[in-house]
């Protein structure tokens, strides 16, 4: 595992690099060349990751096994649910990555250090939409939802926010992603909805 | 009356669910039936098809058959769109999101000790009970909506207020603990909703019984959760 949580610092700086020097050919070489075949030996390496081989975007399986790892770092329970291949989801790639990125950066913060930390990830498909759900226990008063989607609000200070506004941000540039966010049983739980196709007004 | 399906493949357990829930609906003198028990999800959806809705549906997640559990709520579901599925499963065949959000299944119940199963029969019962008498009565009023793969209930009294989304088509619901887009417009929105809910501007649906204080210099209203709407000046009158 020392291993491991040093291969994974590496590819963390890596990516960080290439973002910084804004190298998006190189951060695209770096994530086909690394990223995948690192994240195909850790799925095969690990049974929680196993269902993630039914998702068929690569750049999706990288990021939430990147992200799966780091919260069982954290010792942060992980339950997956995917139960069908999931090989198209209808908007940009790199938005969906970042989505999932800052949803399970927000998840992964919010579980930690809590009892019985817990985060689900589920891909449900259905014959409309495709659901991705995140849901992390949580400790303490959660702030209320409007707040949370306002620049700059974080629970842990100052300048940290950014996160639930950019996202809300790529949701609304798209007709065809809804998203809805819920608090209850001590789980906070977030839903992105993406149409199989643009939303067209009946009249 | 509410009929109940219960569709499970081991005759045993099949046997052990139809003693326990005719005992519950015994024993709490529940307006329920049992109308069909048996390994054939098939058999359940002939009778399903011609059914009074809502009805329970007990459902094993692994049939031994054509179709899983999953897939036959999601049959189940072109029917009885707020049927109550409670799903039975294994430990290692549970996927809660997915009951969830798949088949908006209303609970599951895990096989081990048939002593826990009993007690959480009971509960799903008496949720389902609770869930039904509030929409058919309508002792408290609910907002539903019923559109593709997706259905929303929400009490009316658990809502603060309706705003447009920043993209056309889109609005969002703000509720009790909870954040809700979905596609509509606030112009029919509106017309189902009770007089308690006010069109305070072009972009917003206010409760009207969750307001604080009315801002007038600013033109907004503040709500009992601190959140904040904009009101219109023609609308001023209506909400003061």
């Amino acid at each position: 595992m020392r291993k491991f949580r040093h291969d994974y610092i590496n590819v963390l700086a890596a990516l960080n690099g290439y973002i910084e020097d804004d190298n998006i050919e190189g951060l695209t070489e770096y994530f086909h060349n690394n990223i995948i075949p690192f994240s195909n030996k850790v799925i095969a390496n690990n049974s929680e990751l196993g269902l993630l081989s039914l998702v068929k975007i690569p750049e999706v399986k990288g990021i939430i096994s990147l992200k799966i790892i780091y919260a069982q770092e954290k010792n942060i329970k992980v339950n997956i649910e995917i139960s069908e291949e999931i090989d198209e989801i209808n908007i940009e790639t790199l938005d969906l990555c970042r989505i999932l990125g800052i949803l399970l950066d927000n998840a992964i913060e919010s579980a930690t250090n809590t009892e019985n930390a817990a985060l689900s990830i589920a891909f449900i498909n259905n014959p409309f939409t495709i659901s991705i759900v995140i849901a992390n226990s949580f400790f303490g008063e959660i702030p209320s939802i409007n707040r949370m989607f306002t620049e700059g609000f974080s629970t842990k200070g100052e300048g940290r926010g950014l996160g639930l506004s950019t996202l809300r941000e790529i949701v609304n540039s798209y007709t065809q992603t809804t998203l809805e966010t819920i608090i209850e049983n001590n789980e906070f739980r977030q839903v992105v909805r993406i149409r199989k196709k643009p939303f067209i007004v009946q009249i | 009356m509410l009929d109940i399906f219960i569709c499970e493949d081991n005759k045993q357990q099949l046997n052990s669910l139809i003693k326990i829930i005719n005992n519950l609906i015994l024993f709490e003198n529940y307006d329920m039936r049992i109308k069909v028990a048996t390994h054939d999800p098939y058999e359940i959806l002939k009778v399903v098809e011609e059914s009074n809705y809502p009805c329970i549906y007990f459902i094993d997640i692994e049939l031994g058959s054509s179709i899983n559990g999953i897939a036959l709520s999601e049959k189940i579901r072109k029917y009885d769109s707020r049927g109550f599925i409670i799903f039975i499963t294994t430990h290692d065949n549970m996927r809660p999101l997915t009951f969830q959000y798949k088949v908006e299944a209303l609970d599951y119940i895990i096989k081990n000790n048939i002593k826990s199963i009993e007690q959480r029969i009971s509960e799903c019962l008496v949720n389902v009970l609770e869930k039904y008498l509030k929409a058919t009565h309508e002792v408290v009023k609910i907002f539903h909506i019923d559109k593709e793969d997706r259905t929303i209930h929400i009490e009316y009294n658990q809502m603060f207020y309706i705003e447009t989304s920043a993209t056309a088509h889109k609005v969002i619901l703000h509720a009790n603990d909870r954040q809700i887009e979905f596609y509509g417009n606030l112009d029919k929105i509106i017309k189902v909703l009770d007089k308690r809910f006010c069109r305070c501007h072009k972009s917003f649906i206010v409760n009207k019984e969750k307001i604080k204080e009315v801002d007038k210099k600013n033109r907004v209203i503040r709500l009992t959760n601190d959140e904040v709407c904009l009101v219109s000046r023609r609308m001023f009158k209506e909400i003061s």
